[in-house]
């Protein structure tokens, strides 16, 4: 049985998307930080960071934590012909895009996101917001380039190349984020988004 | 044949080292991102990013340097780099993730600042804001390596690889690892490691070479 520790306002919406997209049974735990949840002996032998998602399969005896690495794991075990390519030049392409996804999309999506909508309006900086856009902006129109012409970053399918970069890509959308310069990322989001799976979890109550 | 392009002195040492790990035959293609080689059109056909390094096996083409370092120990390292066993396996994704994702951007910070900067140039507040945060981060890997010499228990795999070259830019910007002494010797025995020693060698010829 597979376990994904993290509620839906966690980054472990991103693996239950995956989850949803293999048609996987699972059991989701939520852990709550408030009373110190996440740092129990237990908890922190599953998380030695003692952060959500973690997920825990007893068939393999794993326990594993990061969000991407948890989705490669799903990907590479559960998903193979689906998620994760048969080709190995297609699966090279899905080890690189999740690092980007990690690397240089997420710190500085997050810190625009902190910036404009977590911070009390008093502290917001336009600055600071202006900077970490601008971190990131190469990286939308390298994927809106990647993608002229093509459904999907690898090959003729979705992938979990897709996966990873739109869960990250899409929380810009909690800030109304204008993508009418990358017309071609705009329309592949729309397709991440709009997948049944997808439309499940976010469905799903917050917390 | 794998062709790992980049400098020695790039993220590409690491993709030299589990090269050198897995004995895994390659051709390092050199380039000088002093001459701007990285911007050139041969290259950005490789990457259109630009950035270094990327790597050529067959048909196979990628970036990102950590990325590139799980599909060498995939395939290269079976049962060695790359453990036989599925939670090995998934112990080195979760690592490698971790390396990127939280020590990284610390560690980078860090390094930049003083590979870059004369002593007397640098923002010494930031280096201190850098270390606390490292502080915690370091404390993690070294939970994990109190009961165990290596990441997944008694054998180096690529989760020790990719934490170590992360670490390696905290060592080099001066961060002391004293008040973690499994973490300190884990670096050490990593770092001693044939496969780095090469890349070290590699790394001071470039540089003699330069002067």
């Amino acid at each position: 049985m597979i376990t994904v520790y993290g509620g839906t306002n966690s980054r472990a919406t991103r693996n239950l998307w995956v989850l949803e997209e293999l048609g996987l049974p699972y059991e989701q735990k939520k852990i709550n930080f408030t009373t110190g949840e996440n740092k129990t002996p237990e908890f922190l032998a599953i998380n030695p960071s003692g952060k959500v998602p973690a997920l825990g399969d007893s068939d393999g005896n794993v326990t594993l934590s990061e969000s991407f690495a948890i989705n490669l794991y799903l990907a590479q075990r559960y998903g193979a012909g689906k998620l994760w390519p048969s080709d190995p030049a297609g699966q090279a392409k899905c080890l690189q895009w999740s690092f980007w996804a990690a690397t240089e999309a997420e710190g500085h999506i997050v810190g625009l996101i902190v910036e404009k909508f977590f911070k009390p309006e008093a502290m917001r900086s336009a600055e600071a917001a202006k900077q970490f856009e601008e971190l990131f902006i190469p990286s939308l129109k390298r994927i809106d380039a990647d993608l002229a012409g093509k459904d999907w970053l690898v090959g003729n399918n979705f992938s979990i190349a897709d996966l990873q970069c739109a869960c990250v890509i899409n929380s810009l959308n909690m800030l109304r984020y204008d993508f009418t310069p990358y017309p071609n990322l705009a329309r592949w989001l729309k397709a991440c988004t709009s997948r049944p799976a997808q439309q499940k979890v976010a469905s799903m109550p917050r917390g | 044949m794998l062709k790992i392009y980049g400098s020695v002195m790039s993220r590409a040492s690491r993709n030299i080292w589990a090269a050198e790990e897995c004995g895994a035959p390659y051709e390092l293609v050199s380039l000088d991102f002093r001459k701007g080689e990285h911007k050139q059109p041969a290259y950005l056909a490789i990457n259109p990013a630009g950035k270094m390094p990327s790597i050529v096996d067959g048909d196979v083409v990628m970036a990102e340097s950590l990325a590139i370092n799980m599909f060498i120990a995939q395939k290269y390292g079976k049962g060695g780099l790359w453990p036989a066993d599925d939670k090995g396996q998934a112990k080195c994704m979760q690592w490698t993730l971790w390396a990127a994702a939280e020590l990284e951007p610390v560690a980078y910070g860090r390094l930049r600042e003083v590979l870059f900067k004369k002593e007397e140039e640098r923002d010494q507040k930031l280096l201190a804001d850098l270390a606390e945060r490292g502080k915690p981060i370091v404390g993690i890997l070294d939970s994990v390596l109190q009961s165990a010499p290596f990441i997944c228990g008694s054998q180096f795999t690529l989760a020790d690889l990719n934490v170590a070259c992360v670490m390696e830019y905290m060592v080099r910007s001066n961060f002391d690892l004293s008040p973690w002494p499994k973490t300190a010797a884990w670096y050490k025995v990593c770092s001693e490691r044939a496969g780095n020693k090469k890349v070290q060698d590699m790394r001071a010829q470039a540089m003699k070479a330069a002067a």
